[in-house]
């Protein structure tokens, strides 16, 4: 489906029908309370889907291994060198299979490359690049999270389709429930549930979480699943 | 010798004043009012307790998958093996070391312990090597201090990549050092604390709640830096 506009106005609209207080500003439920409430839905969304992504360019400087990442990226995901895009490797599997890998540079000569091949995901704030490029100046094109859009006024716009509202509402319900406690924060796990079954089929990553998992009950039969061993006895069985 | 600090700490777009106030109304703090993060409606719980908590729990989630790094070197001595960390260190992430000679190279350390050490390696205090191969950041170590083994014997510079200490929040609105999308883990994480302590607010249904989603996060946090491997053992990347 297309993406549309939303704003916070009608955002936060949207919730107080799903919260059920008839638009009143003054109920349970604050305004303020609420754009917080969306707030952190939207960043817990990206955190799970990584569903809002932008680009970032940064220039090569001589020789430099490791780069910040941008402030509006929160993960990278892809990198290109002037055009040509880099494989991802692990700090691991860079420090153990290539030992001595951040003092080599595209002039190093040997079996290094002569342009980068290699990014390196060190955090979220930092990658690095192999090998160096030893004159710099050229283009290293980021890919990534972007950290999530802020809705700071009523009138300020996020871009979502219309399919993960309904997944958003639900997760919004939920926080605004956990207040209340007891029964209705209880009942209201149904809703997170809802939310997290969507999230899981936008990031497929997500399904293995020990913690998604757990929450959703998707463990459930395999623990009551008797075990295969035959029971512990001494001696040949 | 003092260690140089190659980066500045980053900093996100969540702060301790806004986390402040959404604990106020999480926990039914605000009355009929606006929360304003500097008071609250009854003395279950205070605003220092939610600091003192949001400080722990900011160095506990960036210890439990160290989201953002810094860099520092530092030059060695020849025969020296012991030298100290830098003060905001909470967690190492990578050690290197590069002789001074001309076209040497930089080389990652291999994480080890004294134990290890001394029944591998029982020479690694009285002898020297060219490149030392491991360092030491074992229990029995004083705070804050590392081990070269074996000391090098020539000069050369320490590389360290480690995750540092974040600024302390005091409510004034300062931002976070994680970012923005780990605001969940911070902000459940405190209040999975403040409900789990003993007084009126004490709620275990909802502080094991809490725990969870702090978990979630530190599950994916973990995902969006090493991948989905990250999940496979569901190791830290620490």
């Amino acid at each position: 489906m297309a993406y549309t506009q939303v704003n916070r106005l009608a955002f936060r609209a949207l919730v107080r029908n799903q919260l059920g207080s008839g638009g009143l500003s003054s109920s349970f439920w604050r305004d303020d309370e609420l754009n917080k409430i969306i707030q952190e839905s939207l960043r817990f969304y990206n955190l799970l889907t990584g569903y809002w992504k932008t680009r970032a360019v940064l220039n090569t400087t001589a020789a430099t291994v490791w780069y910040t990442t941008p402030g509006t990226i929160t993960s990278g995901m892809r990198v290109s060198f002037n055009g040509f895009p880099m494989r991802s490797a692990s700090m691991y599997s860079m420090d153990f299979g290539r030992s001595g890998w951040e003092s080599e540079t595209t002039i190093s000569g040997g079996d290094v490359p002569t342009r980068p091949k290699y990014f390196v995901i060190g955090a979220l704030n930092k990658i690095a690049i192999w090998p160096a490029d030893s004159p710099g100046g050229n283009s290293l094109v980021l890919d990534g999270i972007a950290v999530t859009p802020i809705l700071t006024t009523d009138n300020s716009f996020i871009d979502i389709g219309q399919e993960d509202m309904n997944g958003l509402l639900d997760l919004c319900q939920h926080i605004a429930a956990f207040k209340e406690g007891g029964k209705e924060f209880q009942a209201s796990m149904a809703s997170l549930k809802q939310f997290l079954e969507g999230a899981g089929e936008r990031n497929a990553i997500l399904k293995r979480c020990a913690t998604y998992r757990r929450w959703l009950g998707l463990d459930v039969g395999r623990h009551k699943r008797p075990l295969k061993i035959a029971a512990e006895a001494v001696g040949a069985r | 010798m003092a260690w140089t600090i190659l980066d500045t700490k980053p900093t996100g777009n969540v702060t301790d004043l806004e986390l402040l106030k959404r604990m106020t109304y999480a926990l039914l703090e605000n009355g009929d009012n606006d929360a304003t993060g500097t008071t609250l409606m009854t003395q279950q719980f205070s605003i220092q307790e939610m600091l003192d908590n949001a400080n722990l729990i900011q160095q506990r989630f960036l210890r439990d998958c160290a989201p953002v790094i810094l860099r520092a070197t530092q030059g060695s001595t020849p025969g020296q093996n012991r030298y100290s960390l830098p003060p905001d260190h909470i967690h190492t992430r990578r050690m290197t070391w590069q002789a001074q000679v001309a076209g040497s190279k930089a080389k990652s350390l291999i994480s080890t312990d004294s134990y290890q050490l001394d029944r591998g390696t029982s020479d690694w205090e009285q002898n020297t090597s060219a490149q030392p191969r491991y360092f030491n950041e074992g229990s029995n170590l004083p705070t804050l201090e590392f081990d070269l083994a074996k000391a090098p014997a020539q000069a050369g510079t320490m590389g360290l990549t480690y995750v540092p200490q974040p600024p302390t929040l005091t409510g004034a609105g300062m931002a976070l050092m994680v970012p923005d999308e780990a605001e969940s883990a911070i902000l459940y994480g405190v209040m999975g604390e403040l409900l789990s302590s003993e007084g009126e607010g004490y709620d275990p249904e909802r502080a094991d709640y809490c725990e969870k989603r702090y978990s979630l996060c530190v599950e994916m946090v973990n995902a969006l830096i090493m991948g989905a491997d990250a999940l496979a053992g569901n190791q830290s990347n620490g």
